[in-house]
């Protein structure tokens, strides 16, 4: 029985993994929520959360995504408490900023950005990944590799 | 002996406007009825609520768009204990109301009812007939999205069921909604496709002069990016392939904000020629960019038949589609138009490439599209398809 649960305790476990779905100022959820029925279709298992604003356009695309992910989709915000993420998924036209890109930063172990129109220079920060957000297909592939379910020891450790 | 024909729908709505257009004739008297209100139809005689009744010369008419509700209509729908339901982006407090709907049928006592579009229109009807007996035959027609996306969302499921217990004739504008209203309990007699606009004169339509497409250097895009328009993942696709396109003017039209900006950004960052048009007040203007188009790329996460680009196989710009639709219905995938997976921008950007490149492929394809389009979206042949549904709605009174 001990070792049942030890086993299911190191058992590789999904990852959870904070989206931006934030449409408009720059920010192109629609786009990553295209890119993710890439994955989707994979089969790929994650727990998501979701960064949004109350627009109804975005609020439909969730739903949609609810139901293609048979997933409840939490809603995240800097006011939420203490939850860690293994990766922060973001798609925006140029390196965002604001608040809460800071604080969804702070709670992410890794930032995965898909990038249409970066500034010239811009360079990934520490902790960060930059892709080119143009092909949405390339930046599905490259976030399956990394959303294998965690090892057993990531898991204990949370994240 | 006159036809009174009750038309519930969006009345500036060009389908509408065309639909109705194409089936009035001079035994018909249609009452359009709008949906919403404050939206009738621009430069239609409005006949008001008070002056409304059943001896109205045949011909079209639009009730006056601010009598479809009233001051106590909200106070009506909280006594019947009905939650209006609408498109997300629609305030409930400018949809028509059952009562004043209610009130046009017994003012003008139709010998028809025909909804077009259901999140506004259909449950509007729907909510009549809970209220009372249903009194005339129903029919209905299903547009774009209506059954595909919504259908697959609880709340519009269950409203939507309600809707297809008391349709009589369904007439849907893809073949994909006609499993989808079985589905949805819908028992009546399956009826012909029909576009949503019914149909056009396509020779009027293509009498303006344009270079074979494969002679012409620009592309259209679709404008649209919102609850299910995603047009900005058809300019990532051309980003793609930004340096074939370098040679072409991007055009789009109706641009959303969202593209008007990534527009700008693609004009000041890349050599690409790009120019977004905003909201063009007449329709006829959009034509014009379409016959001087090779192609159109139009992507969308559901749809129904998008009458855009019926308009583009008519005036030779090869379509480039969302798959969530019915284009493959009307062209020949991979040979006169291409159906596109809407999440797959390198998928959309190859399908652009090979229009761009195959000469002989767009030429050919322009040819074949228009003798589709003449012989499917003929006014004359589907006005007398819509007519003869209206008879057998009669007939079973």
């Amino acid at each position: 029985m001990l070792i049942g649960a030890i086993r299911d305790m190191v058992a590789p476990g999904p990852q959870r993994v904070l989206l931006d779905l934030r449409e408009g100022g720059g920010m192109r959820g629609f786009h990553l929520t295209a890119s993710l029925s890439h994955l989707m279709a994979h089969g790929v298992e994650a727990e998501f959360w979701a960064i949004h604003a109350d627009k109804d356009d975005v609020l439909l695309e969730l739903e949609l995504m609810r139901r293609r992910s048979d997933q409840l989709i939490l809603r995240w915000t800097p006011n939420v408490p203490a939850v860690r993420f293994s990766y922060y998924v973001a798609m925006a036209d140029a390196l965002p900023h604001g608040s809460t890109w800071d604080a969804a930063r702070r709670c992410c172990r890794h930032a995965i950005l898909g990038l249409m129109f970066p500034d010239p220079g811009t360079r990934p920060k520490k902790n960060m990944t930059i892709l080119d957000g143009h092909d949405l297909r390339a930046f599905a592939m490259s976030l399956e590799t990394r959303l294998q379910p965690r090892t057993g020891l990531r898991r204990l450790l949370g994240a | 002996m006159t036809t009174r024909l009750l038309v519930i729908g969006l009345a500036n709505s060009p389908h509408l406007h065309r639909w109705v257009r194409a089936v009035a004739d001079a035994d018909i008297s249609v009452l359009v009825f709008p949906a919403l209100q404050g939206q009738g139809w621009d430069g239609l005689d409005t006949v008001s609520m008070a002056e409304l009744q059943e001896d109205l010369p045949p011909g079209i008419h639009c009730l006056d768009a601010r009598d479809v509700r009233g001051d106590d209509s909200a106070a009506i729908d909280r006594d019947w204990r009905f939650q209006p339901l609408t498109h997300q982006f629609v305030p409930v407090g400018a949809l028509a109301a059952a009562d004043r709907l209610a009130e046009a049928v017994t003012r003008f006592r139709p010998d028809l009812l025909h909804s077009m579009e259901s999140q506004i229109a259909g449950y509007i009807v729907a909510e009549l007939w809970r209220r009372q007996p249903r009194s005339l035959p129903w029919i209905h027609s299903t547009w774009g999205s209506d059954l595909a996306l919504y259908g697959s969302l609880p709340d519009h499921e269950i409203r939507l069921r309600a809707m297809f217990r008391g349709v009589d004739f369904h007439l849907a504008d893809c073949r994909n909604d006609l499993g989808l209203a079985r589905k949805l309990g819908y028992i009546g007699p399956e009826l012909p496709v029909l576009p949503s606009s019914c149909g056009i004169d396509v020779a009027q339509l293509t009498a303006r002069p344009s270079l074979p497409p494969s002679q012409r250097r620009q592309i259209l895009v679709k404008g649209y990016q919102n609850w299910a328009g995603r047009n900005l993942s058809a300019l990532s696709a051309l980003m793609l392939i930004a340096k074939e396109v370098e040679p072409y003017e991007i055009v789009i039209p109706n641009a959303d904000a969202a593209l008007r900006e990534w527009a700008g950004i693609m004009a000041n960052r890349t050599a690409l020629k790009v120019t977004a048009l905003p909201r063009l007040p007449e329709p006829e203007n959009v034509l014009t960019e379409l016959a001087r188009s090779r192609l159109l790329v139009s992507l969308s996460i559901s749809d129904g038949l998008p009458t855009m680009m019926l308009e583009a196989m008519a005036l030779g710009a090869f379509p480039i589609q969302s798959g969530a639709g019915c284009g493959c219905d009307w062209f020949e995938d991979g040979v006169t138009g291409f159906s596109v997976p809407v999440n797959d921008t390198a998928a959309v950007a190859d399908a652009i490439s090979r229009a761009l490149r195959d000469d002989r492929m767009v030429d050919a394809a322009a040819t074949r599209n228009l003798a589709t389009v003449s012989e499917r979206w003929d006014a004359a042949t589907n006005a007398a398809i819509a007519r003869a549904v209206y008879r057998r709605g009669m007939e079973g009174r």
